[in-house]
C-alpha cells in the first residue's frame, strides 16, 4: 500500500496542504467533509494504479478559513488556480467523495474542458424533496456514525485516540468551513441541476449501497442528470466506500478511469 | 446603580416524557405542545409582570429575542416592545436584544428601533445580539457568516442613526443605495446600545472598543468576575480609558421572597425547570460550526462548557440575604453599575413573581444603590 508524501503549495494567494503518492496519470481526489489529511486504504490502492493528490479543500485540515470563501463559485476558482499550481495543464482525472463530490460536480459542470473523467462517490449536492437527507449540523456524533458507515467497527478505527481541546477544535474547524458552504441551501445547490448537463465527460458514480446519509436515489438522480453516467453500487458499504470497502472501490474506480472504451 | 427587570416569557407547560422523548426545548420540541388559549394568558400575565415593574420603579424592564422554542416567547422583541411603549411610563425599554444576523434586512432593526425610541420619547435601550446558536438552526442562518454580519448590521444601524441620509452603504452581506431612515431616532446620537454576550472575547473588545454596556447573562460569578475584568483590561490597554461602572452589568440567577427556606427551595425548583426543561439545549445546537472562533471555544472548553447548570449559584433568599449577598459579589467583581434581575426563571407563578419583583425593588435595591453611591463617591 502506498503511503502519501505531504507537500505544500501556493494557489494563487492560498497555501494548499498536499498528500500524494503514486505513479502515471494524475487524480485528483476531493475529500469529504471530515476527509482533510486522511489517505483512507482506498485512496491508497487507487495510488497503486495512478498518481493520486488529495489537497485539504480552503479552511479545512491546517488551513485558516479563507475570507473569500463565500459559495461553492469560490471553491470552483480555487480549484482552478490548483490546477495550475501542481501544472496540471491536461484535463484531469477528477473524483470527489461526498462533499468532495459536490465539488467534483460543480466544477466540471463550470468547466467541462477541465475534466477527463468524473468519478463521483456517494456526492451530495442535489437535493430530491421526497429522499431527506439526515441533518448532520444538529446530531450528536454519536447520532451520525451509523448514517455513516454500514459497518461501525471501521468508524471506531479511525476515532481519535483522545477527544481533548485540539480534537475537538480542529474537528470544529472542518465542519465550520464544510458549513461555510453547506448550511443553507443544506448540502446542495439548487442550480447545480441546471448546469449538470455540461459535464459531459464520462462519469462513474460509485455509492455505498447502504449509505443513509446521501442515499442510493441520489446516485439516481445524478445518472439522471449527467450525460454520460453510470453507476456502480458497492454492497455492505455506507457512505464512505474509500473506508469501508477500499479494495473494490479501488479496483471499480480504476477499471473506469483506465477503460479507454467510451 | 440601576435596576432592570427581564422576563422570559417562557412557556410552563412540559410533557411529562419531554425528559426522555425530547433532546431539547429548542429547534425540535414540536409547537403542538403550544396552546394559543393558555398561551394569550401567559403573553398578558408576562406584559402585567412588565407593565408592574415600571410602576414599582425599576430604572429598565428587559425584553430579549429567541426563535422556536419554548424557553422563551418572545420571537420579535420590537412587537413586545411597541406593546410596552405606551402601556409604561418611566421605565426604560430594554431590548436585550435584537439579533443583528438573524433578520434578512438590518434596515428594519434601526426602522423599528427608531420607532420606538421616537414614541417612548426616548426610552429605548438597543441591545444587540448574535442570538444563541440554536438560532442558527431554527432560522436556517449560516452560523459561519453570524460574526461577520452582527459587526456590518451593526455599523448600517448606528450609521443609519447618526448620518443625514440618503447615503448609499456597501457591505459584504448588506447594500443598500439608499439608506435614509424615516423616523430618525429621538435620542442623539442614538439609543444606548448594550451588548448582552455568552462571554466571547471578540464580543467584550467590541463592547469595550465603543463603550457599550457589557452582561453576561445566566453565568456563574468566578465566570463575570473573569468576563468583566476582561473588559476593564481590554479598555484599559486597548483603548486607554477606564470604563465607567455603568458599562459594567451584573445579571445573576435571583430569587428574593419573604421567608428564607421557601425562598431557596422555590428558586430551587425554578432553577431545576430552567436546567431541565427550558434549557435544556445540548452542545451541538449551542455552537454550530463557525458560531464561535476557536479561541473562544477553547476558553468555553476551559471553563466546562455545558457543566453545572446556569443557575446552580442562584442567589436566593429575604432580602437580607440576597443585599449580604450581592454586596459580597459587587466586592468580588470590583462593582458594576447596573443590575437585572430575572423574572423567577422557568415556572415562577404570578404571585411568586410579583412577591420577587417587589421584594427586589423595594428592599434590596435602596441598600444596593446606597453602597454604590458611597463606593463610586470616593
Amino acid at each position: 500500500m502506498t503511503t502519501p508524501q505531504e507537500r505544500y503549495v501556493q494557489a494563487g494567494d492560498y497555501r494548499v496542504r498536499i498528500l500524494e503518492a503514486g505513479q502515471g496519470e494524475p487524480v485528483l481526489f476531493l475529500h469529504g467533509a471530515m476527509g482533510a489529511g486522511i489517505w483512507t486504504e482506498g485512496i491508497a490502492r487507487l495510488a497503486e494504479q495512478f498518481r493520486v493528490l488529495l489537497p485539504d479543500h480552503p479552511g479545512f485540515g491546517p488551513s485558516p478559513l479563507p475570507e473569500w470563501l463565500r459559495g461553492m463559485d469560490d471553491m470552483v476558482f480555487h480549484y482552478l488556480d490548483f490546477l495550475d499550481a501542481v501544472d496540471i495543464r491536461e484535463p484531469v482525472y477528477l473524483a470527489g467523495a461526498s462533499f468532495g463530490g459536490w465539488i467534483a460536480a460543480e466544477f466540471a459542470a463550470f468547466h467541462p474542458e477541465r475534466v477527463k473523467k468524473l468519478v463521483l462517490i456517494d456526492a451530495a449536492g442535489l437535493r430530491i424533496p421526497s429522499v431527506p437527507m439526515p441533518d448532520i449540523f444538529r446530531l450528536p456524533p454519536q447520532n451520525i456514525l451509523p448514517l455513516v458507515f454500514h459497518d461501525l467497527s471501521k468508524a471506531m478505527a479511525l476515532m481519535p485516540k483522545d477527544f481533548g481541546p485540539d480534537t475537538i477544535i480542529q474537528m470544529f474547524h472542518d465542519r465550520s468551513a464544510f458549513a461555510r458552504l453547506s448550511w443553507n441551501p443544506y448540502l446542495h445547490n439548487p442550480k447545480l441541476p441546471r448546469r449538470l448537463h455540461r459535464a459531459t465527460m464520462p462519469t462513474l458514480l460509485i455509492w455505498g449501497q447502504q449509505d443513509q446519509l446521501i442515499p442510493p436515489a441520489y446516485a439516481e438522480e445524478y445518472k439522471r442528470l449527467l450525460p454520460s453516467a453510470t453507476i456502480a453500487y458497492i454492497d455492505q458499504c455506507g457512505h464512505d466506500p474509500t473506508i469501508e470497502q477500499p479494495e473494490e472501490f479501488a479496483r471499480i474506480a480504476g477499471e473506469f478511469l483506465r477503460e479507454t472504451r467510451i | 446603580m440601576q435596576s432592570y427587570f427581564f422576563h422570559l416569557m417562557p412557556w410552563t407547560d412540559y410533557p411529562d416524557d419531554f425528559d426522555e422523548k425530547y433532546e431539547s426545548s429548542w429547534v425540535t420540541f414540536p409547537n403542538t405542545f403550544y396552546d394559543p388559549i393558555k398561551g394569550a394568558d401567559l403573553y398578558n400575565r408576562y406584559l402585567d409582570e412588565l407593565e408592574y415593574a415600571d410602576t414599582l420603579g425599576y430604572d429598565g424592564i428587559c425584553v430579549n429575542e429567541h426563535h422556536q422554542n419554548a424557553y422563551g416567547l418572545m420571537p420579535s422583541p420590537n412587537v413586545i416592545a411597541g406593546m410596552l411603549a405606551r402601556r409604561t411610563k418611566n421605565a426604560k425599554i430594554a431590548i436585550l436584544g435584537n439579533g443583528l444576523p438573524l433578520r434578512a434586512n438590518p434596515l428594519r432593526i434601526a426602522e423599528e428601533i427608531a420607532m420606538l425610541d421616537v414614541v417612548t420619547r426616548g426610552r429605548i435601550i438597543s441591545g444587540f445580539v448574535r442570538g444563541i446558536g440554536c438560532e442558527y438552526l431554527s432560522l436556517d442562518i449560516n452560523p459561519t457568516f453570524s460574526r461577520e454580519m452582527f459587526y456590518e448590521a451593526h455599523d448600517l444601524i448606528t450609521r443609519a442613526w447618526t448620518e443625514p441620509g440618503p447615503f448609499e452603504f456597501l457591505g459584504k452581506h448588506y447594500q443598500y443605495r439608499y439608506v435614509n431612515v424615516w423616523p430618525r431616532p429621538y435620542t442623539k446620537p442614538h439609543p444606548p446600545i448594550w451588548l448582552p454576550s455568552a462571554g466571547s472575547s471578540e464580543t467584550i473588545e467590541f463592547a469595550a472598543q465603543h463603550r457599550y454596556p457589557y452582561v453576561s447573562v445566566f453565568t456563574p460569578v468566578d465566570n463575570v468576575k473573569r468576563l468583566l475584568n476582561a473588559y476593564r483590561t481590554c479598555a484599559r490597554e486597548q483603548f486607554g480609558y477606564e470604563p465607567d461602572p455603568v458599562q459594567l452589568g451584573y445579571a445573576p440567577g435571583m430569587y428574593v421572597s419573604d421567608d428564607e427556606q421557601r425562598a431557596k427551595e422555590e428558586a430551587a425548583a425554578h432553577a431545576e425547570f430552567f436546567r431541565a426543561k427550558a434549557f435544556k439545549i445540548p452542545p451541538h445546537f449551542l455552537i454550530p460550526p463557525g458560531y464561535v472562533t476557536e479561541n473562544s471555544l477553547r476558553g468555553f472548553l476551559a471553563a466546562g462548557l455545558g457543566q453545572g447548570g446556569p443557575l446552580g449559584d442562584a442567589i436566593a433568599g429575604t432580602p437580607k440575604t440576597v443585599i449580604e449577598r450581592l454586596i459580597a459579589d459587587y466586592e468580588f467583581l470590583g462593582g458594576f453599575g447596573y443590575i437585572i434581575a430575572g423574572a423567577g426563571p422557568g415556572n415562577a407563578t404570578h404571585e411568586q413573581t410579583v412577591k420577587h419583583m417587589t421584594l427586589f425593588q423595594t428592599e434590596v435595591m435602596p441598600t444596593l444603590k446606597k453602597y454604590h453611591a458611597q463606593k463610586t463617591a470616593r
